[in-house]
This record gives C-alpha cells, structure tokens and sequence, in this order.
C-alpha cells in the first residue's frame, strides 16, 4: 500500500475546516458581503438575457394557445363584466365611507394601506438549503427589505430578505425559520387573533397555523389572512383555506392545516407590497 | 475555451429555466424535481478533459488537464452565491466530485450515453445525499430522510436520467471540438 502523504492529510482537514467555517460565517449574516452582491447583480443580469428568450418562445406557444380558447373566455368575462361594475360602484363608494370615516378619526395610515409592484423571477433553486427566489428588481426600482410576497394567484409567499442593485432575494414561507413567523388571523373571526403561520408541510402541500384558541369555531374552507400585528407584513393578505383542524398536543390551542391553490414550485412572477402603515420600532 | 464557458453558462442557468418555466409540478404532484443539469454538464466534460499526444502514430491519451477543475471551482461559487446564498457547499461539493471522477472513473467507463446516464445516477445519489446531509446538519430541514428519498431523490434521478439523454449530443458536439484545441 501506497503511504499517505501527510500533507495531502493536512490539505483535506483544512479544506474541511474552511467550508465549515465560510458556512457558518455565510449563514450567520443577515446580508450579503459586498463582493457577493456584486456577483449576485452580475450573474442576474445574464441569467435575465437567458430567461428572457426562453420567456419569448414561451409567449408565443401560449399565445397560439390562447388564441383557441378565446371565444369561449370571451363569453365568460362578458358575463363577469356586468357583476364587475356593480362590484366596483359598491367599492367606490365603501371606500369614500371609509375614508370620511377615517378623516373622523384621524388615525392617519392604517395596516391595509399598501402599494404594489410586479417583478419577474429570474433564480430559484430546489434544494434543501435556504429556500429563497431572485427577482429581476432592486433598489433601482424601490424594492426595500421586508416587503410582502404575494404569489400570481395572490397568496401571501414570503418577504424580501436582500436587496442588491438590480436584482433582490425573497426568503419563502415555507422555510422554517425560527425568527421570522407570519401573524395570521381567520376572516371575519377577530377572536382568532394569536394565529402564527409556523411552516409548511412539503409532503402534503399543506401550510400550518397554529396558536388558534380552543373555543374559536373554525370551518372547513375558512379564509386565513394575514392580521398585520406582527410589525412587518401588511394585514388582509390571503395565506390558504383551512382544510382541517387539529387539537394541538398540549390540548390548549388549535392547529389549522390550509391549502392553497398551486405551490411553492413554479413561480414565473411574483407581486410585491409595501408596507405604508408605520411599524412599532419606527 | 469561451466556447466552453458559454456552454458552462447556459447550463447554469438551464437548472433555473427549468424550474422556473417547465410546468413539471402539475405532472408529478407532491413529488419534487431538483433537476441537474449543470452537474451532468461538468461531469461529462471531466471525461474530455484531456489532451491527446501522437507517439509514433499512436493516439494516447494525457490526464493531466486541470480545465475540470478550474471550471468546477468558479461555477461552484457562482451556484453558491446566486442559488444557495451559502458559500462553501457546491463549491466545494463541485470539486470533490470531479476529483473522485477523475481519480476512480476517468479510464474505466467508456464515453457513451448509457453509461454517462448510469454515472450520472451514482453522481446525482451522492451530490443529493452530500447536500441533503450537510442541511439537516446545520439547518431544520422539514423532511425526514426516508421522505426525502421517496419523494425528492426518486423523481429527480429519473428526471436527470431523460434530461441527459436529450443534453448527451449537444455537450459530447461541443465537448469534442473543445478537445480539438487542446491537441
């Protein structure tokens, strides 16, 4: 048998140690480092080039797509159309009620306030480590840490954790993180206010509120929203649809299981919300 | 080697097109698809990444290319830096398995595309397993093992296994003329 060089022994054990310790560095910090962001914004860029082609065929096969079904959809928005104006006389005028209401009271900007903005996805990976996307907007854009994710179907997914020059990072909800929970509230039921968004199971697709009280009477296909109090995500965001309660194991609360409508796994574009209403540490 | 960097740099962003464009997840349901298309990439280039020497009219080949190497290191901090937001783990993972590649494999598997199909396999196992290990070590990762295995290792080894029949012509085109150059 060969002998074992020993500085090939010391190369492994420091390449070991290097890893361990850029790990641990990297996943402590809460931003990236500078060179890593420069990189970040550098590597987005050609992978916008990239997408975007992809995005044009793409565009043109659902387009010749669509172009089958149009009769048919046609019809259908035709009778929405009618239900739509009725819809948005009664918001137009809800919405003067509230706003002389609130002139009443001077309170000023509220937890629904918000403003939205579309941005594309250009990064997502699959695997088990942190799971983030990268989209194609940054502060060019006035993209801030801490803005609200809304998915195409409009479900609350995540919030911006970074944000370089042209691009930024959403972490997703359903990454298990011990310092970032959503506040979570059922709609139309005020007393179910504790609800915490605590994570996702990834075999069933299904999402877990826990911390409802024991006397809050929940349904099956109950909406759950987002209630705001938690400082960071504006309230009234759709989280999923209950689809079945359990008595959490210390018998004192009620752990609600939502679905929702697609996944966390194509994601072509996402919704971004701001936050206009002022947070306690301000 | 542009050529090379340009064929490294689509398959980078080939993982996310992929995940990002192709509507896999009505197909397979609650199964998840990681698929791999960077790695296959770099491992069928470690096996033409050699120089070839004329002795006497004698075609042979030399091993010592380091291009596998270079490449596997540079991607890897790429992939770490846009895909992970963690350095260290791919770039390192990268490296090691082009190393193991070309110590253990190089000479004894022939190039062709079912047996680049079964390596990349054995690869995607370990590279899989290699990430899935260090994340449950160092993070909460929401799946158990076995889960882990049913409904995300499964489906992606069959997924990597079609994709790289499809990609097996276009790298082994690309790889050879970048082969050409280095005699």
């Amino acid at each position: 048998m060969k002998k074992m060089n020993h500085l090939k022994v010391f190369g492994i054990i420091m390449i070991i140690f290097t890893l361990l310790i850029t790990i641990g560095y990297t996943m402590q910090r809460d931003t990236a480092l500078l060179p890593a962001r420069i990189i970040t914004d550098a590597v987005s860029i050609v992978q916008r080039g990239y997408i975007g082609v992809v995005d044009r065929a793409n565009g043109l096969i659902t387009n010749i797509n669509h172009l089958f079904r149009t009769y048919e959809e046609n019809e259908l928005l035709r009778a929405q159309m009618y239900n739509e104006q009725m819809i948005r006389l009664e918001r137009d005028q809800l919405r003067a009620e509230n706003d002389s209401l609130k002139e009443l009271l001077e309170t000023g900007e509220t937890l629904t306030d918000n403003e939205k903005m579309m941005a594309g996805v250009i990064g997502r990976n699959l695997d088990q480590w942190q799971d983030f996307i990268t989209i194609n907007k940054g502060s060019q854009d006035d993209v801030e840490v801490d803005m609200a994710v809304l998915s195409r179907e409009g479900y609350l997914i995540g919030r911006v954790i970074e944000v370089n020059q042209v691009s930024s990072r959403i972490q997703l909800i359903n990454y298990q993180n011990t310092t970032s929970k959503v506040a979570a509230v059922i709609n139309g039921k005020p007393d179910s206010i504790g609800g915490l968004l605590q994570g996702y199971d990834s075999v069933s697709n299904e999402l877990v509120v826990t911390n409802i009280g024991r006397d809050v009477e929940v349904e099956e296909g109950d909406e759950v929203i987002t209630s705001g109090l938690g400082g960071v995500i504006p309230s009234a965001l759709l989280i999923g649809y209950v689809e079945r309660v359990e008595i959490s194991a210390d018998g004192l609360t009620q752990t609600l299981y939502l679905s929702r409508e697609g996944n966390f796994n194509n994601l072509d574009f996402v919704i971004l919300i701001s936050r206009r209403a002022v947070s306690a540490d301000d | 080697m542009i050529r090379l960097i340009i064929v490294f740099m689509t398959f980078f962003a080939l993982d996310n097109i992929i995940v990002i464009f192709l509507p896999l997840q009505p197909l397979v349901g609650n199964y998840l698809v990681i698929p791999n298309a960077f790695l296959s990439c770099l491992c069928l280039f470690t096996f033409y990444d050699r120089g070839a020497k004329y002795e006497n009219g004698v075609k042979s080949f030399d091993y010592k290319g380091n291009k596998s190497f270079l490449l596997a290191l540079v991607f890897g901090v790429l992939y770490d830096i846009f895909y992970t937001g963690v350095l260290g783990v791919y770039t390192c993972l990268f490296c090691i398995i082009v190393y193991i590649l070309r110590k253990f494999f190089i000479l004894s598997i022939p190039i062709n595309i079912l047996s680049m199909v079964a390596l990349m396999t054995g690869v995607i196992i370990f590279e899989e397993w290699a990430v899935f290990f260090l994340a449950s070590t160092i993070i909460h990762v929401p799946m158990a093992f076995l889960n882990f295995v049913q409904y995300v290792l499964f489906p992606s080894l069959f997924f990597n296994g079609l994709l790289m029949l499809f990609i097996y012509p276009i790298l082994t085109s690309q790889f050879r003329k970048c082969q050409q150059k280095f005699d």
